[in-house]
């Protein structure tokens, strides 16, 4: 799975936003905040990932352990997935 | 054709109408000989330049033709499919051609009026400034911008200042620019000011952004970074360039960060003026 074209991520007053722009920002104008796990994901799913792809990629940035890395994939995957933002 | 000096941008104007405009134009016309950047141009025919060939980009509504120099964007009825009206972009923003169809039935001079204004607010970020959809007036040499979708009271709180608050006037009640600059944020009155035609060619330092929702009592808000985001982000212009729209995010990281943004839940009465007057402007918030 990986990320739409047409969304931008920003850091912007200290908040992780994610934006649509082109077409996508034609259907959906509203913007998508990232805690710092999303954003180390968010950039992940730039290119094609797995599932156990992504819970490596947490793995190797942040110190938890097998299970909390899989729930937060879990739980960041369903949020990208109820805004429409996968491919 | 007529050179018009709007929020520091010299340009030449031609409208095919001119309806939206009014005698306000008059007051940004420049005759000092300034050296024009951009030129935008309305025409009324059907006579319209259609690109040939496949577009670059197919869009709800649009065909955009993009060469090395010019962007076209074929405006279509998306049930026939059949063309409506065209633009013709210089890549650059040097000239801009809008080419609005009689054919179609549609209200012509509003249609000028909308797209000029997206035309224009595309060449003010170039320019680093970004539209608000905000009602914007000013008193003790302060502009204050009451921002919101359309329908939910912006142009209300306006009128209510003008009445009621002293020496208050309006800059522009529909679309003025922000501009943030290392000395505080600034607002430009625009023609772009809706169907009121009002708004004076002024720069006046903001006091702050009110957003507005109507309520049953008066109460005003501090808002939050990540509210003050959403908020800026859903009533400012937001282009389909990548690239611009990058510059309106970092003009929104500027204005999150340097204005004063409050949330205002209020009604509709003189109450809602002098509440909201009083926390801006008569209480200590040092």
């Amino acid at each position: 799975m990986k990320i739409k074209a047409g969304y931008l991520l920003r850091d912007i007053a200290g908040q992780t936003i994610v934006v649509p722009i082109g077409a996508e920002a034609i259907k959906f104008n509203g913007i998508v905040t990232l805690n710092k796990t999303g954003k180390v994901l968010w950039n992940a799913l730039l290119s094609e990932q797995s599932m156990d792809g992504l819970v490596q990629v947490l793995l190797n940035q942040f110190e938890v352990d097998e299970t909390t890395a899989l729930t937060d994939v879990l739980a960041f995957v369903e949020k990208l997935k109820k805004a429409n933002l996968l491919e | 054709m007529t050179a018009y000096k709007i929020a520091g941008i010299v340009l030449n104007l031609e409208f095919a109408f001119g309806t939206y405009f009014g005698s306000t134009l008059e007051q940004y016309k420049v005759t000092d000989g300034s050296e024009v950047d951009h030129t935008i141009k309305t025409v009324k025919t059907s006579n319209l330049p259609i690109p040939e060939g496949d577009p670059s980009t197919i869009l709800a509504g649009r065909r955009i033709y993009r060469t090395e120099e010019t962007e076209t964007i074929l405006s279509i009825d998306e049930t026939t499919q059949e063309p409506r009206h065209v633009i013709v972009k210089a890549l650059d923003y040097s000239t801009i051609t809008i080419y609005l169809n009689p054919e179609t039935g549609m209200n012509l001079a509003e249609l000028e009026y909308v797209w000029t204004g997206i035309v224009f607010f595309e060449i003010a970020l170039l320019h680093g400034m970004t539209a608000l959809h905000a009602s914007a007036v000013e008193t003790k040499g302060f502009a204050v911008l009451f921002s919101a979708p359309s329908g939910t009271g912006k142009s209300t709180q306006a009128r209510l200042w003008k009445e009621y608050i002293p020496k208050c006037s309006v800059i522009n009640d529909d679309k003025p620019l922000l501009e943030a600059t290392e000395q505080g944020i600034f607002v430009h009155g625009t023609p772009w000011s809706g169907k009121d035609v009002v708004n004076k060619n002024k720069r006046v330092p903001l006091k702050a952004i009110v957003f507005v929702e109507q309520a049953a009592h008066d109460a005003v808000g501090e808002l939050q970074p990540l509210e003050r985001i959403r908020h800026l982000f859903r009533n400012t212009y937001r282009p389909t360039d990548p690239e611009l729209a990058q510059i309106n995010l970092s003009l929104i990281d500027k204005i999150t960060s340097g204005a004063w943004i409050v949330r205002f839940a209020c009604t509709k009465e003189e109450s809602a003026a002098k509440t909201l007057y009083k926390y801006l402007y008569l209480e200590d918030r040092s």
